[in-house]
């Protein structure tokens, strides 16, 4: 509805801008007829909040502690049994930290199923609405009905707003992601693998050792150049090699230039492109482990503490209470030594191997041929 | 006895072996050659991942040939002579089984050998692993469970055979019924996860197949 309203603003301005070539007498019909209806798109905006909070006002609340949990009320007892199932968990995790969600409360309701799905029978699915109490949504998400899928939902979700809704910067910084309670062997190893495959130089001397590297990697602290930071000429001339499609199309010659060894010319090709952040020289998932870490290194109210203001740099530092080049070195060592057996043989496989050998072997002798 | 079988069907089943032998040691290395034009390590690891299925075709294809080879000069026969040895059938079964496992390690030593020069010599991006045992033991598993598979079919007499493909032709007859009366159940689908999904018969041949890995 927002965007309806936004919408007319910007048609009915532009309806206005030949108003300058009429008379006065037209402009102002013109002029008023606009604000008119600018003042009813505002009130059906109005209404819709109404609706919103009216809808808000019609259902039954459950809390657990600072979480609000609303629901209809033939599904009070399933919601109850959701939020009785994740409030341990979000006290372990959040702890002093739900304090902040205050002003957002989760929605449980049953799906409505649309024309074009084809449900199982029996099939329920159940959503979980985040909205603020002045009726803004902010998201959505579905799951089967079950309470241990619902309460894992909802944990996710009091997360989410905890790292994304109440603290742009952290979740930016985080892209929108929650940080995970652990981080596996395996995703260490993707991580690594992904940090030896990307182009800017910065990735490599983050991943030889140099720590100061992988705090620009993580970009810890806001303002630095990308171009210059984390390329050094050769994985400018790669960053521009992998773009070389876009390259030519915005100056040919510049682009034979830097692959014959211009470091200028890569520079004044990347800055045009701003393409640098399109080869960043760490994943997203590698900064919410880095925020694993400082959590886990920081123990109790260290979720609380990385929400505190500051860069991230200082942020980390203060929820893992220990200076932030521990914090990296930590996550560098994860990094460079997570590893497993091969994931293509399991014990499983071996086991049920040997037993149809076996089995067949012994198959054979029982032949009606052989008897 | 076993000596002597174990010497004939040796000269039935070595050119097989040998030309195993031979594509099983470059396997590793023809990969690691088409690697090695990567530019990073996860289009690498892509690469290595796609000669994958190399190796599982190659082990259903050592057991198949092996097994077949063990019984084809019998089956021409029409199992005269083995059953006018004086030993039991099912030892005689045995020791024929037995001399053909034999004969499939040749080709998996060969993997072995061929994947553990990857590791020494292969120039592997940092950050990635070898995993020459892990991959050689795998083939090993699958060579050996194709290989009993196609024994004991080869084994089996003409009755049993045309059991096994009448119940593969009524799964099929069956899936295309339910589909004709609208009903949404896929029966190869099942199928096709017992079979596959540990601890089905061809699980070991499912998955990954990565010589190097992160």
């Amino acid at each position: 509805m927002y965007n309806r309203v936004a919408g007319a603003l910007v048609v009915l301005t532009c309806l206005g801008i030949p108003a300058a070539a009429q008379d006065a007498a037209v402009l102002e019909r013109r002029l008023d007829a606009q604000a008119v209806e600018a003042r009813r798109a505002q009130a059906h905006f109005e209404a819709y909040q109404d609706t919103a909070r009216h809808l808000l006002r019609r259902l039954d609340t459950l809390r657990a502690g600072k979480v609000v949990v609303l629901t209809e009320q033939a599904l009070k007892p399933f919601a109850d049994s959701v939020v009785r199932t994740a409030v341990d968990s979000l006290q372990r995790v959040a702890g002093t930290a739900l304090a902040r969600i205050e002003d957002h409360v989760f929605v449980i309701r049953v799906h409505v199923w649309n024309p074009w799905e084809r449900p199982e029978p029996g099939d329920t699915d159940m959503v979980i609405t985040v909205m603020t109490t002045a009726g803004r949504t902010v998201r959505e998400w579905r799951g089967k009905k079950s309470v241990a899928m619902q309460a894992d939902g909802l944990v996710h979700h009091v997360l989410y707003v905890l790292y994304s809704d109440t603290d742009s910067y952290l979740g930016a910084w985080l892209g929108r992601n929650v940080v995970p309670d652990t981080v596996t062997r395996l995703q260490w190893m993707e991580l690594r693998k992904a940090i030896v495959s990307a182009i800017p130089a910065v990735s490599r001397r983050c991943y030889d050792g140099d720590i100061r590297a992988c705090a620009i990697a993580l970009e810890l602290t806001p303002g630095s150049d990308p171009i210059m930071a984390w390329h050094d000429p050769a994985s400018r001339r790669r960053a521009v090699a992998v773009l070389k499609q876009r390259a030519r199309r915005h100056d040919e010659a510049g682009a034979a230039r830097c692959d014959a060894g211009s470091d200028t010319d890569c520079v004044t090709l990347l800055l045009r492109l701003m393409e640098s952040t399109a080869l960043p020289p760490l994943p997203t998932f590698g900064r919410t482990a880095l925020a694993m870490v400082a959590l886990k290194l920081g123990g109790e109210g260290a979720l609380d503490r990385l929400l505190s203001p500051g860069t991230m740099e200082q942020r980390l530092a203060t929820a893992a209470r220990v200076p932030i080049d521990s914090v990296l070195r930590v996550w560098h060592n994860q990094v460079r030594t997570s590893s497993m057996p091969s994931r293509d043989l399991t014990g499983d496989i071996v086991a049920a191997s040997l037993l149809w050998i076996f089995v067949l072997g012994f198959i054979s002798t029982r032949s009606s041929r052989w008897r | 006895m076993f000596r002597e079988i174990f010497v004939t069907q040796w000269k039935w089943t070595r050119t097989v072996v040998l030309i195993a032998s031979v594509i099983a040691f470059a396997l590793p290395l023809t990969a690691l050659q088409a690697a090695h034009s990567a530019q990073n390590a996860e289009t690498f690891v892509w690469q290595m991942e796609r000669w994958g299925p190399s190796y599982s075709v190659l082990a259903a294809a050592v057991g198949l040939l092996v097994a077949l080879a063990a019984w084809a000069n019998d089956h021409r026969g029409r199992h005269v002579y083995a059953l006018a040895l004086p030993v039991s059938r099912a030892r005689y079964v045995m020791m024929r089984l037995g001399a053909g496992a034999a004969f499939v390690i040749v080709p998996i030593l060969a993997l072995l050998m061929g994947s553990v020069l990857v590791a020494w010599f292969g120039g592997i991006p940092t950050g990635l692993n070898v995993y020459p045992v892990a991959l050689t033991v795998r083939f090993a598993l699958a060579a050996l469970v194709a290989y009993a598979i196609f024994f004991a079919v080869s084994a089996a007499t003409p009755k049993t055979a045309g059991v096994v493909l009448g119940a593969i032709a009524a799964l099929l007859l069956v899936q295309y019924g339910l589909s004709v009366a609208n009903v949404r159940y896929d029966v190869l689908s099942r199928v096709a996860d017992f079979l596959f999904s540990s601890p089905g018969l061809l699980s070991v041949f499912a998955g990954r197949w990565m010589l190097i890995d992160v």
